[in-house]
C-alpha cells in the first residue's frame, strides 16, 4: 500500500477535501454519532469497563472527522476487543463498525482494503460467536449477515466515495494544468506581440535616422540662406541632434528587445551547446594544423547558423572522422599552391561540410576519376556507408575551374 | 571610392528605407545602384536574369511574405552571384546566425552607416562582413548541396520557366517567345525531367525556389 493512500487519513487531507465531501464526511460522521448517542441513551451501561468502552467508541467517532483511518482501525479494533470481552449497555458498535469500515475503505482506496475490511468483520463475528454464544445453535446467521452486509455496504460507500474524490482532484489538476498552459500561452503572445510592437517602433525610428543622417550634411538650401541673411539658423545641428537621439533610441530598443529574446532561453542548453561548439572547432583545428603540416593553405573555419542541440557521442566522433576525411581528399588531390576552403555549419540538429580546393592535376582522365569513384574511395569510403545508414549524404563534384569540391551533411542527433 | 564596375540592387519593403539607403549610396559613391525594389518575388526574378543581376544584394531581413533570409536561400539554391549582404533594424545579434544558416555574405545594422559602407566594400568583393558567415560560393555549394540540376536547365527552358512562374499560361508565353504551343510544351517537360518536378506547379516552385 501506498504512502500516498495511508496519508490520505491525514488531517490536512481532510481540510484539503472538496468542500461538498467534507460536508458528506461530516454529515455521516454526525449520523452515527447521533445514532449512539441515542443508542447508549436508551441503554445505559452498567459497569465501569462498559462505560469506558462507549466512550472511546465516541471520541473514535469524531476522531474520525480528521484521522479516518486511525479512527476507522480503532473501531475495528474496539469491535473485535468487545468479540472478546462484550460490553453491556452502552451504543451499539454496528454504527460505529460500519463508519470504520467505510472510513478505512474510503482513505485506502482499493477493492482490496474493501475485502480486507469485509473479512476482519467476518472473523470479529465469528470469534464472537465462539466466545459468546455457549451453543452452534444461538448463533444468529441472520443477524451476522446482516451486519457483515452493512459493513459491505459501509465500505462499498467509502471506496465509492474515495473514486469521486480522486476523479475531482484530476479534474482539478488538469484544470490547474490548463490555466498553467493558458497563462503562458498568454505570456508568450503578449511577449510576441511586444516585440511585434518594438520592431514597428524601431522600423519608424530607423527611417528618421536615416532621414536625418542625409540631412546631417547636407548644404543649407535656399531658403535656409535667406533665412541666415535674417538670423542664422544651423539645421544641420538640428539634424545631428536628431539623429543622436534616434540612435539612442534604437539602441535601447535593442537592450529591451534583446532581454526580451532571453525571457525564455533555457541558460544550461545554451551553455552545453556553446561547448559542443567550442569542441567541434577544437577538432577542426586539429584538421588545420594536419593540413598546414602537409604544407596546405586555407580557410577552414566552424560556423553557428542556429546550431541548437547536444549531439549524440556517436554522431560528433563521426563528423570528426569526416571532417580528418576531407583533409585527407585534400591532401591526395589537392594541388599545395592553391587555398583550400572548408566551412563547417552547424545548423539545427545538422552538421553541413563544404569544401572546394583546386585540383593537383586535371585531364579528362582525371575529372572523370574525381567525379567517379577511385580518388574519394580513398578518402570518403569508410564515412560514406556510415553516413548512408544514418541519413547523411556525401557528393563530391569537379567544376569548370578544375576545383574539387565535397559536401556532406551529417545529422547529429538520431 | 569604390570602382563602378560593382552593381548593386536593393531590396527593402519600406519605400522610405530603400530612399534612404539610395540616396547614401548615391551620396558615398559606392559602385553603381542598377535598381531598387520593395517586392521580393520581383526582386528574385531580376537577380536570376542575367541581364539585371548585381554583383552585390543588400536585402533587409524583415520583409513580409518572404523575409530577407528567405529571399538568400532562395537565390543560394540556384545561384553563386549575387553575393547578399542582409541590412536590418533590429539587433544584429539576434538574427546574424539566421542570416549565416541562409547562407548572407554579411549583417550589417540600418543606422550603422560607416559599417554599411565597409561592409558594402568588403561584401562587393568576394569577402564575409562579421562573424561565422561563409563566402558566396561556399554558401551555394552548401544550400544547392552540390546539385546542378539547375545548371542542366537550357537558355530557352529557363526563359519558359521565368514566365511561367511569372503566372503566364503555356499559351501566352508561347505567342510571347513566338514560338509554337507545343514548342513551348516541349520546353516544359524537359525542365520537369531536369528539376524532376511531377507537375507543372512543382517546377514552378523548384524555379521560384518555394521549394527544394
Amino acid at each position: 500500500m501506498s504512502n500516498l493512500r495511508w496519508n490520505q487519513g491525514d488531517a490536512r487531507q481532510f481540510l484539503m477535501m472538496p468542500k461538498s465531501y467534507r460536508i458528506a464526511h461530516t454529515v455521516i460522521v454526525l449520523l452515527v454519532l447521533m445514532l449512539s448517542c441515542i443508542d447508549w441513551l436508551s441503554y445505559p451501561t452498567s459497569n465501569w469497563y462498559s462505560t469506558a468502552v462507549a466512550i472511546m467508541v465516541l471520541i473514535c467517532i469524531i476522531a474520525a472527522l480528521f484521522r479516518p483511518l486511525v479512527a476507522g482501525s480503532l473501531l475495528f479494533g474496539i469491535d473485535a476487543l468487545c468479540a472478546v470481552h462484550n460490553t453491556v449497555g452502552g451504543p451499539s458498535r454496528l454504527w460505529s463498525t460500519a463508519l470504520g469500515a467505510g472510513a478505512i475503505a474510503s482513505c485506502i482506496g482499493t477493492v482490496l482494503s474493501l475485502v480486507i475490511v469485509v473479512l476482519v468483520e467476518c472473523m470479529i463475528q465469528i470469534v464472537q460467536s465462539y466466545y459468546l454464544v455457549s451453543s452452534i445453535d444461538e448463533i444468529s446467521i441472520v443477524g451476522n449477515v446482516v451486519i457483515i452486509s452493512l459493513v459491505f455496504l459501509a465500505a462499498l460507500l467509502g471506496l465509492f466515495l474515495n473514486g469521486m474524490m480522486r476523479q475531482q482532484r484530476l479534474r482539478e489538476r488538469e484544470y490547474a494544468q490548463n490555466l498553467d498552459r493558458q497563462n503562458e500561452q498568454h505570456k508568450v503572445e503578449l511577449l510576441d506581440y511586444a516585440l511585434h510592437m518594438h520592431d514597428h517602433v524601431l522600423g519608424l525610428l530607423v527611417n528618421v535616422a536615416l532621414a536625418a543622417n542625409r540631412h546631417m550634411g547636407s548644404k543649407p538650401s535656399d531658403d535656409g540662406d535667406r533665412e541666415s541673411a535674417s538670423g542664422p539658423r544651423d539645421e544641420s545641428g538640428d539634424w545631428t541632434l536628431v539623429y543622436e537621439q534616434t540612435s539612442e533610441a534604437i539602441r535601447d530598443i535593442h537592450h529591451i528587445v534583446r532581454h526580451m529574446s532571453s525571457l525564455n532561453v533555457d541558460d544550461h542548453k545554451v551553455a552545453a551547446i556553446t561547448n559542443v561548439i567550442a569542441l567541434v572547432r577544437s577538432k577542426a583545428r586539429n584538421v588545420d594544423n594536419r593540413l598546414s603540416e602537409q604544407g596546405f593553405h586555407g580557410r577552414f573555419s566552424v560556423n553557428d547558423g542556429g546550431f541548437e542541440c547536444i549531439p549524440m557521442d556517436k554522431r560528433l566522433s563521426l563528423l570528426d572522422n569526416v571532417m580528418h576525411a576531407v583533409a585527407d581528399d585534400i591532401i591526395a588531390t589537392g594541388e599545395r599552391d592553391g587555398a583550400y576552403e572548408v566551412s563547417v555549419m552547424l545548423h539545427g540538429t545538422t552538421a553541413e561540410i563544404t569544401e572546394t580546393h583546386p585540383m593537383k592535376h586535371v585531364d579528362e582522365k582525371g575529372r572523370m576519376k574525381a567525379g567517379g569513384a577511385s580518388d574519394e574511395a580513398e578518402a570518403y569510403a569508410a564515412v560514406r556507408s556510415r553516413l548512408a545508414r544514418i541519413g547523411g549524404e556525401l557528393r563530391v563534384c569537379v567544376d569548370d575551374e578544375d576545383c574539387r569540391s565535397t559536401y556532406v551533411y551529417v545529422p547529429l542527433i538520431a | 571610392m569604390m570602382k563602378n564596375n560593382i552593381s548593386i540592387a536593393l531590396l527593402d519593403n519600406d519605400p522610405i528605407t530603400v530612399a534612404g539607403l539610395s540616396g547614401m549610396l548615391l551620396h558615398k559613391g559606392f559602385g553603381s545602384l542598377i535598381w531598387t525594389d520593395c517586392d521580393a518575388k520581383s526582386a528574385l526574378r531580376r537577380c536570376f536574369d542575367p541581364q539585371s543581376r548585381p554583383t552585390l544584394l543588400i536585402v533587409d531581413m524583415s520583409m513580409k511574405p518572404l523575409s530577407g533570409t528567405d529571399v538568400c536561400r532562395r537565390l543560394r539554391r540556384r545561384l553563386v552571384t549575387p553575393s547578399v549582404l542582409i541590412i536590418t533594424s533590429f539587433d544584429i545579434v539576434q538574427y546574424a546566425q539566421e542570416a549565416v544558416a541562409a547562407g548572407a555574405q554579411g549583417i550589417v545594422s540600418k543606422t550603422d552607416f560607416d559599417s554599411i559602407s565597409d561592409a558594402i566594400r568588403t561584401v562587393s568583393f568576394g569577402g564575409t562582413w562579421g562573424m561565422g558567415f561563409e563566402t558566396a560560393k561556399m554558401a551555394h555549394m552548401r544550400i544547392s548541396r552540390l546539385s546542378n540540376e539547375y545548371a542542366l536547365v537550357s537558355g530557352r527552358e529557363a526563359e519558359v520557366l521565368d514566365l511561367l512562374s511569372q503566372g503566364l499560361s503555356v499559351k501566352d508565353l508561347a505567342s510571347m517567345m513566338k514560338i509554337t504551343e507545343a514548342s513551348a510544351k516541349s520546353y516544359v517537360l524537359r525542365a520537369r525531367h531536369k528539376l524532376h518536378a511531377a507537375t507543372l506547379r512543382e517546377l514552378v516552385a523548384k524555379w521560384t525556389g518555394e521549394i527544394s
